[in-house]
């Protein structure tokens, strides 16, 4: 059975402890502490010994999708903080400017597949090009991503196939048009027979964006959608 | 979201317990309780645990909206729509907004009003569903149609009846939909027909589709199967056989083929029903509004000829022809059906044909000439350029597909002060309903196949006394109520007619 949690972006945005009072007390052992906008993160890091985690068993880190108001060095050691405690941080693969930045990380740095809007990081041929660059790093599966790019999962099957030995997790949405991380829907349950099966045992995050009334009903979904 | 109370608004007069948050709420909006149909003063529903808390989310919500998507922008407080200069076209909605001053710099072309100025009720609406507090809904007062009532003396109680029958039943496919999150992304489950219109009757069909509105994908086919199913399960009669409900729509083939050979019976009567009779149940109402607006635009703006000269409101003449080519073809559909079917079903089919279809192009001719007879404030001004122009038609026409076919015909009655002819027509109308919602008298219509033997039966007598009275009062409003030079009857003999 997967372990799932939410990430903390996706219920309150730059809010992590409203997000994780949202979780506390429900039956998910895994969480994503996001600082997906750079401003997000020294506050993060500040925070990183005073959360209360203890009902996790899986903890990781989403580091920020760009870097403007920090530079790609302060976001690396800001980062370091949680590698210390030996969470994974999720990376995506087009943040990165000056890969020595990284190259510390080993396989706590996980980097996750990009939807069709990025320029790389996108396929398995795509992905590739950082693994040479980071052969200890891990693997974040987004599944939507995935779906986006190649409606037919043939392309879900083949980043399986290649990284699922180096997959730490998965995170889980349904994407609407515009890109925009919606809730699950019966249309991805669907999407997900046959790929679901070939997935190892690891944490699943949910990044869609959901009100708290429909937290329950969201992790419900994701456990039919990946365990039927 | 912890500003809001989860009260429930109690009816003074039984005591029921509700909320008055349906999928319309607006915040202005008559309530009706929904055990009893008490109406709720002003007083009773915007109380300030309720409401004003509420508001207080709306606002900030609506905040969060403009901040996120106009960086820079002033918000300014609640108001009205914005008034339209040359510089600043009049955003598509009415009603209550939340106004935002933009930077210099900024602009307020069509898109960006729509998306941006958020209306309270769209904030309103989404809290309500967050904290699920719609249970029993308070229903809101239909206005025109009240008023009619009203000046009529009349109860028509079996449209009432029907019309708090739909919500109800509106709401518990809501929450078969939610339940099991059958509707995905880019997609609306679009109903159709009478739990559409409002007029719900015990024997009624639930007509639907998945309208798709973005990215095909291959599960749009096997969601849809679902939905048949859980609807199935639910106890909800099946779609007609003709394939044209009851299976996924994608809005492309709605927007491009609007005539030529392309544009099938079948999809014809998708978008024509899109336009008279149609309503979201379920998430993602959005996308039945982007496929309408955009089907509109290929009727306004294919209408080039007609607003060559000026910028005057016109009867939009490419519409006007499309509903009344479906009208026809409803017509020559019931004598094919009849042969395909061996008669089965005859009798109710033309009973519907002469009402509740007649009543759809009724509408849509009520629409279409409302554009020259009524057209609305912001339609009546100068306008500096086409596109200006036509955004405002295609505002006039959206707002009364907001409506349903009743209120639009109710609305057109009130405008000419056609108390009689409205007497006539919606008493037939509520007696139309009372044979549908009899359970003895529409099964025998059901059974009834030939025509020889409908002539002698009674209670096909009835359906055909009840039919000519609608006949009448519809003759008495169009051709008798106004008949001034561009009037009324003008207009219905011009366009209507020839």
């Amino acid at each position: 059975m997967h372990v799932y949690g939410f990430s903390t972006g996706a219920l309150a945005l730059g809010d992590f402890n409203r997000a994780l009072e949202m979780l506390k007390g429900r039956d998910l052992k895994a969480v994503e502490l996001s600082a997906l906008r750079d401003h997000e993160l020294p506050a993060l890091a500040d925070s990183a010994d005073s959360l209360q985690l203890d009902q996790f068993s899986y903890v990781s880190v989403h580091a920020p999708s760009r870097f403007s108001n920090l530079s790609e060095a302060e976001a690396s050691r800001y980062l370091s903080v949680f590698v210390r405690k030996g969470w994974p941080v999720v990376m995506h693969p087009d943040a990165i400017r000056d890969p020595s930045h990284w190259k510390g990380f080993g396989s706590l740095l996980s980097i996750e597949n990009m939807d069709k809007r990025k320029p790389a990081g996108r396929t398995p041929a795509e992905l590739a090009l950082w693994f040479d660059e980071y052969p200890e790093a891990s693997f974040c599966l987004d599944l939507a991503h995935a779906r986006q790019v190649d409606p037919s999962m043939a392309m879900a099957h083949d980043l399986i196939t290649r990284f699922g030995d180096r997959l730490r997790q998965i995170h889980l949405s349904e994407l609407d048009s515009k890109s925009k991380h919606r809730p699950l829907s019966r249309s991805t349950v669907l999407a997900l027979e046959g790929v679901a099966a070939r997935l190892p045992r690891v944490a699943v995050i949910i990044e869609s964006m959901v009100d708290e009334p429909e937290l329950d009903l969201e992790v419900e979904m994701a456990r039919i959608a990946l365990e039927g | 979201m912890d500003e809001i109370r989860e009260e429930r608004l109690q009816c003074p007069e039984c005591g029921e317990r509700q909320f008055e948050g349906p999928a319309t709420f607006e915040p202005n909006a008559q309530l009706a309780c929904a055990a009893c149909g008490h109406h709720f003063t002003p007083e009773e529903t915007i109380g300030p645990r309720v409401v004003h808390e509420g508001l207080e989310e709306a606002k900030r919500r609506a905040d969060e909206l403009i901040r996120k998507t106009l960086p820079g922008a002033k918000i300014a407080g609640v108001g009205r729509t914005p008034k339209s200069t040359p510089d600043r076209p009049t955003p598509h909605r009415s009603g209550f907004l939340r106004v935002a001053h933009l930077s210099p710099g900024q602009s307020w072309p069509t898109p960006i009003c729509n998306r941006y100025l958020v209306p309270l009720a769209v904030c309103f609406r989404s809290i309500f569903d967050t904290l699920g507090l719609v249970r029993r809904t308070a229903i809101p007062e239909a206005t025109a149609l009240h008023a009619l009532r009203t000046r009529c003396s009349q109860t028509w109680e079996h449209i009432e009846a029907c019309r708090e029958d739909s919500a109800t039943e509106r709401a518990n496919i809501e929450e078969i939909l939610a339940s099991k999150r059958l509707v995905p992304p880019d997609t609306a489950l679009v109903i159709f027909g009478s739990l559409a219109r409002d007029e719900w009757s015990g024997g009624s069909d639930v007509d639907w589709t998945l309208l798709v509105d973005g990215e095909a994908r291959q599960e749009h086919l096997s969601v849809s199967q679902d939905i048949s199913l859980a609807l199935k399960e639910a106890k909800y009669r099946e779609p007609g056989p003709g394939g044209v409900f009851g299976g996924v729509c994608f809005s492309h083939e709605l927007i491009h083929q609007i005539g030529g050979d392309a544009d099938s019976n079948r999809n014809t009567t998708r978008r024509i029903l899109l336009l008279i009779e149609s309503t979201v149940v379920g998430p993602n109402e959005d996308v039945r509004e982007r496929v309408i607006r955009q089907v509109l635009k290929r009727y306004v703006e294919d209408d080039y000829e007609y607003r060559i000269s000026e910028r005057k409101p016109y009867i939009p003449r490419f519409f006007l022809n499309d509903v009344v080519r479906y009208w026809r073809m409803m017509a020559v559909d019931f004598a094919a059906k009849r042969r395909d079917r061996s008669g089965d079903k005859w009798a109710i089919r033309n009973f519907k044909l002469r009402m509740s279809r007649k009543l759809l192009f009724v509408a849509g001719l009520c629409m279409a000439l409302s554009c020259r007879l009524r057209p609305s404030a912001v339609l009546q001004q100068e306008f500096d350029s086409d596109e200006q122009f036509c955004s405002a038609m295609i505002d006039h026409l959206n707002d009364l597909i907001a409506k349903t076919p009743i209120e639009i015909l109710a609305q057109l009655c009130l405008d000419f002060d056609a108390d009689e002819a409205a007497n006539d027509i919606f008493s037939s109308y509520d007696a139309f309903l009372g044979v549908l919602r009899g359970s003895d008298s529409r099964d025998r219509l059901e059974e009834l196949i030939q025509a020889e033997e409908a002539l002698s039966d009674p209670t096909f007598k009835r359906a055909r006394q009840i039919a000519r009275d609608y006949q009448r009062g519809l003759t008495k409003l169009f051709f008798k109520t106004d008949q001034t030079d561009g009037g009324l009857t003008d207009m219905a003999q011009r366009y209507g007619v020839f």
